[in-house]
Order: C-alpha cells, then sequence, then structure tokens
C-alpha cells in the first residue's frame, strides 16, 4: 500500500510519501499563502528522490478542512484530478485533528475576525466537533477539559506555536477513516457559509 | 500531430477542451454558473471558486469521454494562468499541474486575453499586422500584433471596462443579470432619443466608460424622482450607440495610425450584436478586413486557451510545476517573456 499524504489547508504546505506505514520522505514549512505554486512541485521532488511516480500510488490523503478557503481547495482539487484519472482513492481527514497529537486536545485554527474552528478529542474520541467560535470563548473549553493540552494557532491564545507533524498525523489518522466513495462530489469542509 | 487539454477557470466558468493538432476540436465543455450568480447581481468570487470545486472533476471526465480520448493520450496540458479571479484560477491551475505531474506532460500556461484574442485563430491563421479590440467585463482594449504573440497595448479604459458599465447599466434598469446581451436586446427594439455624453473625445486611443455610465443613472434617477415614464428600450439605444460609436471611432482612428488593415474582435462583448454590424459597416467603407470570432468562443471558453496553447506548444514554450497564478500579468510582458520570442 502507497500513499501519498498533503496539507495545504492553513498556514503549513505539508506533504509526505508512505509505502505500508513506512515514511519514505516527508516536507513541512510555512506555505506563506505560496502552497499553491508549491505543493505540487514538493511532491514531484519528493517521487524524485524516491524514483517513484504518482501512478505507482494507491491512496491520496488530505485535510478536508476547515481552514483558508483558497488553501483548502488546493489539495483538494489536486486529490480529486488524480482520482478522477487514475485509479488512486482519496482519504480525507480533518484540519483541526491533524494538529493534534495521540488524538487528545483542543484544537484551534485562527479563522480570521476574531473567531476560530475548534475541536476537542479525547482518547481518540470526537468530543466536540470542528465548530466556529469567537476567540473569546476557547478559554471556556480550556476550563471544560483542563486535563487536555491545546494544538493549533496558539498566537489566538496569546502562546507560541508548538511543533507539530502534520504528515504523520495525517496519516495515522487515515487509518480510521473510509475511503471517499464518490470523489466528483468531494467539497471542503468549509463551516462558515459565503454569506452568513 | 498533438492532443492538447486545455482548463480555463478564470472566472465564473469551469471549462475545458481537447484539441488536436492546429483547430480540430474533440470535445469543448463549458459549465456556466451564471444561475448562481444572477442572484446577487454579478459574479461572488468566493462561491465561483467553491462551484469550481465541485465541478472539475465532473467537467474533465466529460470533456475526456466527448472527445473519445484518455488522459494517456493527451500530449500537453494548457491552463489560464491570469488574469482572474484568484480562488477561481486556482482551482483550474492545481487540476492542469496535477494532471501533468501524473502524466508526465508539458504544461503550458496561456494569459487569458491571448486566449481571447486567439480565438480568431478557430478557421484559419491570424493575419499580421493587426489590431484586435478585446471588449469583456473586465476589458476594454486596443492590441496591436505585428507578429504571433507580439501584443502591444494602444488603447485602454481610463476606467470601467465596457461589459462593467453595461452590467452596471443592466443593474439600474431592473434587467436581468447579465445586462450586456438584454441591453443589446433592447437595443434593436428602441430608439435614440435620450442625450447622452459622448465618452473621452480627447483624440487619443483610450476609452472611458464610468461618465456615461452615470450620466444614464443619473437620467433614471430624475425620471424616477419626477414620477416620469422612462422607455428603457430607448435608454438602451441610446446608451449602446454612444458605446459602440466610441469603440468604433477609436478602433478606426487606431487603425488609420497605425496603417494596419486587419481587425479582429474578441471578447464578451464582442457578442454585442449592435457592435458587430456597426463595426462590420466601418469596416466596409474604410476597406479593413474583420475577422470575429463564432458567438460560441466570445464568452470565456477552453477553446481559445487551446489555440493559444498549441502556438506556445509547437515553440515549446512550457512551464514547470512552479507555475503559479497571475491574477494581474499584463500582455505586453507576456510576449516579452516567451524563450521563443529572445
Ligand atoms: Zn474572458
Amino acid at each position: 500500500m502507497k500513499t501519498i499524504v498533503m496539507d495545504t489547508a492553513n498556514k503549513y504546505l505539508a506533504v509526505g510519501l508512505y509505502e505500508n506505514d513506512i515514511c519514505l520522505g516527508k516536507f513541512q514549512d510555512f506555505g506563506n499563502r505560496r502552497q499553491s505554486e508549491q505543493a505540487l512541485e514538493k511532491l514531484q521532488e519528493l517521487l524524485k528522490s524516491n524514483h517513484m511516480e504518482v501512478l505507482d500510488f494507491d491512496e491520496f490523503v488530505i485535510t478536508i478542512g476547515p481552514g483558508s478557503y483558497t488553501g483548502v481547495r488546493v489539495a483538494l482539487t489536486i486529490a480529486k484530478t488524480i482520482c478522477a484519472t487514475t485509479r488512486i482513492r482519496i482519504k480525507t481527514v480533518s484540519t483541526l485533528k491533524a494538529m493534534v497529537d495521540d488524538a487528545s486536545g483542543i484544537a484551534i485554527i485562527d479563522a480570521r475576525s476574531n473567531k476560530a474552528y475548534l475541536a476537542v478529542y479525547k482518547s481518540g474520541e470526537t468530543v466536540v466537533s470542528d465548530c466556529l467560535v469567537n476567540v473569546s470563548e476557547i478559554g471556556d473549553y480550556q476550563n471544560r477539559y483542563p486535563e487536555l493540552d491545546i494544538f493549533g494557532d496558539l498566537g489566538l491564545i496569546g502562546q507560541e506555536d508548538k511543533p507539530v507533524d502534520l504528515v504523520e498525523n495525517i496519516y495515522k489518522y487515515s487509518k480510521g477513516e473510509k475511503y471517499v466513495e464518490n470523489s466528483d462530489n468531494l467539497v471542503p469542509y468549509y463551516i462558515k457559509e459565503v454569506f452568513n | 500531430m498533438s492532443l492538447i487539454l486545455a482548463i480555463e477557470s478564470s472566472c465564473d466558468e469551469m471549462a475545458m477542451a481537447v484539441l488536436k493538432d492546429k483547430r480540430n476540436f474533440l470535445s469543448s465543455v463549458v459549465a456556466s454558473q451564471i444561475d448562481v450568480h444572477a442572484k446577487y447581481g454579478g459574479v461572488v468570487p468566493e462561491i465561483a471558486s467553491r462551484k469550481h470545486v465541485e465541478s472539475v472533476t465532473v467537467v474533465l471526465k466529460e470533456t475526456l469521454e466527448k472527445a473519445g480520448v484518455a488522459m494517456t493520450d493527451i500530449d500537453a496540458i494548457a491552463v489560464t494562468k491570469g488574469p482572474g479571479l484568484v480562488g477561481s484560477l486556482h482551482v483550474g491551475l492545481q487540476a492542469a499541474k496535477a494532471l501533468a505531474l501524473t502524466f508526465d506532460l508539458p504544461l503550458i500556461g496561456v494569459h487569458h486575453i491571448v486566449g481571447h484574442i486567439y480565438s480568431n485563430n478557430i478557421d484559419e491563421d491570424i493575419i499580421y499586422p493587426c489590431i484586435c479590440l478585446v471588449v469583456s467585463g473586465g476589458h476594454s482594449e486596443l492590441v496591436l500584433m505585428e507578429s504571433e504573440f507580439e501584443f502591444k497595448i494602444i488603447g485602454t479604459t481610463l476606467d470601467d471596462a465596457v461589459g462593467e458599465a453595461y452590467d452596471k447599466v443592466g443593474r439600474v434598469l431592473d434587467l436581468p443579470y447579465p445586462g450586456g446581451p438584454v441591453i443589446d436586446r433592447m437595443a434593436a427594439a428602441g430608439n435614440i432619443t435620450y442625450e447622452l455624453p459622448k465618452p473621452l473625445d480627447d483624440g487619443s486611443l483610450n476609452f472611458s466608460f464610468s461618465g456615461l455610465k452615470s450620466a444614464v443613472i443619473n437620467l433614471n434617477h430624475k425620471h424616477v424622482q419626477k414620477n416620469m415614464p422612462i422607455n428603457k428600450d430607448d435608454l438602451a439605444a441610446s446608451f449602446q450607440a454612444v458605446v459602440i460609436n466610441s469603440l468604433v471611432s477609436k478602433t478606426m482612428d487606431a487603425l488609420e495610425q497605425y496603417g494596419v488593415k486587419h481587425l479582429m474582435l474578441a471578447g464578451g462583448v464582442s457578442a454585442n450584436r449592435g457592435l458587430r454590424e456597426a463595426m462590420e459597416q466601418a469596416c466596409t467603407k474604410n476597406s479593413i478586413t474583420l475577422r470575429l470570432p463564432p458567438l460560441s468562443l466570445t464568452g470565456d471558453n477552453a477553446m481559445m486557451i487551446a489555440l493559444a496553447a498549441k502556438l506556445m506548444y509547437d515553440n515549446n514554450e512550457f512551464s514547470d510545476l512552479s507555475l503559479g497564478i497571475s491574477p494581474n500579468i499584463d500582455i505586453e510582458n507576456e510576449s516579452r517573456s516567451m524563450k521563443w520570442k529572445k
């Protein structure tokens, strides 16, 4: 089983290759909003250094959102296009979950205008599903789950970001996900409507 | 022999086409979102991007199926790199780059306006030197071409694009979106009865439509205030006559100034019947050969991108996977940056 992992939804660009649970190579860096230009370039570099091509792979694992609208569409469009023209199948993982180590913790992502995307996971279970909250409400969740660490855009609560291995997390969590049945219908999980 | 798959997603249509050799189209698909944006009276960029993600692979599969080809038959991928809406451009670009990587194909990044211009290559080769009047919702430009892929802007709008002025007037007159085709139809039924200012009569080759647009809005407003009925057909006819007069006279000036005998129209507004007729008459009078794109190629489509891409393909003008979107690239730079032009 060979897997391509890609996340372009937030401030990072993360790309990785796996073969039977062994990571062949990975890349993670601040995307600086250049995820679009770099996502396929980085994938190409990883493929080249492993003497592989896209057609060698069986599955494509991406983050489905929530996050930057344009960002989340990048990996999703790449995966959909490849899936539509090859035998490769898609799995998706929540962008919030990808931030959390060992599937335990509170995940927050900047949603701009003093809002945050938030989810809470406890020993692998989703306790609070992906939602949109005011930044001022994040503290309430911390009080409610004092035993859980907080991950993601910690700048929102005045802390420094922790290192995160997105490729590893996304690959790990994809194990519990089913393949997307009709990838033509796959769309990002935006949470926010265009007009509220 | 070449097969090019072209993708265009710069605004609110997701379009793809397969071109065999120079001008043999095996398929062309356009997924329009016009009904969605009509509700808002104009294109909402975030909605356009979301719709593109929904339709991208459906359009791709339909385009290949209609052409009766598989991705493994394709020789190159062409894609609009700009100008256009950032989010919309991204979707087409990612799809194009993903296909180029997966099937190890050359990637061709096409300037949207170059595509519009080369829609005139559909039946036979463009003759140089020529001038192209590009008129659409985002453009009103006179482009001089001394030879293939040499673009010089000799006139441009100082404010609104002509299509933009049509849409705004359409909104004021409570016409369905997009206003352009409706005003064109109403103008044919109406008479020129309202006096409107002649835009930018300064001897330059530049256009200006915002003053005219404001004059129409004020005229309509005055009538509404005084509870006087306004004849919308007549107002449409009066507005359109001024617009067309400005486009035709500046274009004829350009042809004369540059001693050029070949003229082409391109872009969404080149579908305007009043404009086509007026330009035909002026060209006959001045012994100018006029080339009009087929109506099906005036709006955004992928065939025009493929036609331009074919010329780039023949000259090995390819991009690598670092190709990014360029929402504001200027067309003059486009010819200068081509490797085969150096
Ligand atoms: Zn256009």
